[in-house]
């Protein structure tokens, strides 16, 4: 198996295996466009992070573990997660779209839809820190039209 | 920072196409029209209809048949409009009706039963609305043959009187009625059920979703409050008695004597209910407590009402025995 560096915006190394890094369509291509016999191949990833990366290698690891069964992936990836703020998830969900890791991104996407379900438009700005940027006129539309959604959730 | 490279990442750094197609494709209805009154952003990423449309059918299955896909291409923003007409909950109780408008050509129903969210049941019904048999004959719309009926999957070892509460429970209704002129939709049932009653002799069971509704306002009059009734009617199978069918799903308008309203009344109160009834929240058990509030008022005004008469009928008895009094002294004092 071969194994080759990935190195990230502030210059960071990770070693990693082939089987892990094509998980990312984006490495896989590379590798089989500019795939050599040398273990010294150094993938340049200027969009990512080091902080970043390294979760989603560590992510990617998981996914390739074979001695975890899938319920075990899945708590694994669910605490993993939970523990993350807003703006890790959004970084995730960028550098899963910039490398096309394509089951990294759908869990990403959907914790950000969980943390929006059923809360109010108030509590969507206070949660991906957005700022309410309506015309007086567009406001008056939305109360007319959407009224029932703008009362704080009540579970 | 000492690099360039991180900035804080909100979402507003998240590309267009990932926030449209990988996150608001995977909210529900509320949340999609939340996050849409969250910012201008948003509000222009959830227009696209796909959205609405698939939001749409998976809560209202019946929305994707190709009448009601007709009417709504011409709803003011398709699929998101009509949403936002018929999933909150409709409050019509201080609406002021005019029973004698005319009504327009035609009511669209499209009605979904589901148990325990999954669907059972769904169909569209279209109603003709200008004929004078159906402007002065009793409105109800019944959405199944006579002939057919719906296996519930309730199992065979459940005790009969289970079946109430567990039909209580877990059978939701859904009945938007459409209006495809003025392009308004609503949805008349209160979801969950109000109140449900095993019949004594057939053993059938009736399940109920009523929404109040304003009518003329008169005090006193028999139209002063409605109810819109949607009745979901279960019954066993006759030839093995332990499984469920549903054998009648119907919409009626009733008076405040549980009398029916007839067509040319009804859809007055159906179009004002479209047009200007209120969109709320749902809420737990609301529409429980609305419909054990108006069957209190249905009592009080009975009540009034037998007062009343039998305090006629008093009047009339000491009215007849004063006559018959005063003929018995006149006739007394006649002979004497």
């Amino acid at each position: 198996m071969r194994t080759f560096q990935l190195k990230s915006s502030d210059n960071k190394i990770f070693k990693v295996s082939e089987e892990i890094a094509i998980q990312s369509a984006v490495i896989k291509n590379f590798l089989e466009d500019f795939g050599s016999d040398s273990d010294e191949i150094v993938i340049p990833l200027p969009n990512v992070r080091g902080r970043i990366l390294e979760m989603m290698i560590e992510w990617m690891v998981k996914h390739v573990d074979e001695e975890l069964t899938k319920e075990e992936v899945e708590d694994w990836e669910n605490k993993f997660m939970n523990d993350l703020n807003m703006e890790v998830t959004t970084e995730l969900v960028m550098a899963a779209n910039y490398l096309e890791v394509i089951g990294l991104l759908h869990r990403t996407c959907q914790s950000i839809a969980d943390h929006i379900s059923g809360k109010s438009p108030e509590e969507i700005r206070r949660i991906l820190n957005i700022t309410s940027d309506f015309t007086p006129e567009e406001e008056a539309e939305i109360r007319r039209q959407n009224g029932w959604v703008l009362n704080p959730s009540t579970n | 920072m000492p690099s360039s490279h991180h900035l804080p990442s909100t979402i507003a750094a998240l590309h267009s196409d990932i926030l449209q197609t990988h996150i608001l494709t995977r909210l529900d209805g509320p949340a999609l029209a939340s996050a849409a009154s969250a910012s201008s952003r948003f509000r222009h990423l959830s227009a696209e209809d796909q959205l609405w449309r698939q939001i749409c059918s998976a809560t209202w299955p019946s929305t994707t048949h190709p009448r009601i896909q007709q009417a709504i291409s011409v709803f003011p923003s398709e699929h998101r409009s009509f949403f936002s007409d018929v999933f909150p909950l409709l409050d019509c109780r201080s609406l002021r009706c005019d029973l004698d408008r005319s009504p327009s050509s035609e009511l669209i129903s499209a009605v979904d039963i589901h148990y325990k969210d999954k669907p059972l049941l769904s169909k569209v019904h279209s109603t003709e609305t200008h004929t004078n048999w159906f402007l002065y004959s009793p409105f109800r719309v019944d959405v199944i043959d006579p002939k057919d009926s719906i296996p519930l999957p309730i199992r065979r070892r459940e005790k009969r009187e289970d079946w109430v509460a567990n039909l209580e429970q877990n059978l939701t209704a859904s009945w938007i009625v459409i209006d495809p002129i003025k392009n308004r939709a609503a949805n008349v049932s209160s979801r969950q059920a109000v109140n449900v009653r095993r019949h004594w002799l057939s053993g059938e069971i009736q399940v109920q979703y009523t929404t109040m509704m304003g009518g003329d306002r008169r005090a006193g009059s028999r139209t002063e409050m409605v109810q819109c009734s949607v009745v979901v009617i279960c019954g066993e199978k006759e030839e093995d008695g332990m499984e469920m069918s549903v054998r009648e799903v119907s919409m009626q308008i009733l008076d405040m004597e549980g009398k029916h309203l007839n067509g040319k009344e009804s859809s007055g109160i159906l179009g004002e209910a479209m047009e200007s009834g209120k969109r709320i929240k749902e809420q737990k058990g609301e529409a429980k407590l609305r419909f054990g509030e108006y069957e209190e008022l249905k009592w009080k005004r009975k009540g009034r009402k037998d007062r009343i008469e039998n305090a006629l009928d008093m009047l009339c008895v000491f009215t007849g025995i004063a006559i018959f009094l005063s003929f018995c002294t006149f006739f007394i004092f006649f002979f004497t």
